[in-house]
């Protein structure tokens, strides 16, 4: 586990959108674990709630097939035009099309590895004082 | 057991709007509790089936928060009755808006929800509380 990257009191925001409510936990606990905030959506709909309000974000990971009218990669077509800059996870067993991911994790994976790509992907942003990723 | 007495305590907070989810969890974790979330009376029946796993799984619930108007094969009624027959002992905390759950309740001819809404975060924690401590008084 590590502290809130540069020993602010709250750790980045992270928002975690999983259909599968044990993989969601999995993943949220971890990260908290490992000094984030997690933010859990359990749909599209619910996650562009929090994706069009003024919470501060500084990562998307979302589950590309997902029931509803909205998948994975609708929801992160329109989070790069509500959140520009916000880096974004795409999860699926499958290789994704159409959507130039900040990264893709393949099915199934270990809460560990996304641990590993949530430093990766944050580190940098969260450094540079850019915490505060609110919709346009 | 020894471990077990070590844990926090765990709530589960079924409840289909994610702001309102979102916000009561962070409140309660703030206050040291380990919160799991459900958004809907399907997710919340997997959680509370689901036993700790080495590599994940809920593990056991201590308590459950639902709201009235949960989404999904049922409402926080069906989920507090579920609980009843499936764990007795795990305490329920139903909030909900007067009227819609009165009349729910009604039909149901059961107790409505012991939380009206608006209410304040901290009468949550004082009903988690005082549920927890009916629930070790039984026990003994």
């Amino acid at each position: 586990m590590h502290e809130p990257l540069d020993g602010r009191a709250n750790g980045p925001v992270i928002l975690v959108v999983e259909d599968e409510v044990l993989i969601r936990l999995d993943n949220a606990e971890e990260l908290r674990r490992a000094g984030y905030r997690v933010i859990e959506a359990a749909d599209a709909p619910e996650a562009l709630g929090f994706l069009s309000g003024s919470e501060p974000l500084h990562l998307l990971v979302t589950d590309i097939n997902m029931p509803g009218a909205l998948d994975g990669l609708e929801l992160a077509e329109m989070a790069r035009s509500l959140r520009p800059g916000l880096p974004i996870v795409l999860a699926s067993a499958h290789a994704p099309h159409g959507f130039e991911a900040d990264r893709v994790i393949r099915k199934p994976y270990f809460a560990s590895e996304l641990v590993k790509i949530a430093n990766e992907l944050i580190e940098a942003t969260w450094r540079t004082g850019n915490d505060n990723q609110q919709a346009c | 057991m020894a471990d077990r007495e070590r844990q926090p305590t765990s709530l589960l907070i079924a409840d289909s709007d994610a702001l309102v989810r979102h916000a009561l969890a962070e409140y309660l974790r703030h206050c040291g509790y380990r919160v799991i979330e459900a958004a809907s009376f399907e997710e919340a029946q997997l959680v509370l089936d689901s036993p700790s796993q080495p590599d994940g799984g809920a593990g056991p619930v201590d308590f459950v928060l639902s709201d009235v108007e949960l989404m999904g094969g049922g409402n926080g009624f069906a989920l507090r009755a579920w609980l009843r027959e499936r764990y007795p002992d795990v305490p329920v905390l139903l909030a909900g808006s007067i009227q819609s759950a009165a009349e729910v309740a009604g039909e149901l001819c059961d107790k409505g929800p012991e939380l009206k809404r608006p209410y304040a975060v901290e009468q949550v924690i004082d009903e988690v509380r005082r549920k927890l401590a009916e629930r070790a008084r039984s026990v003994i």
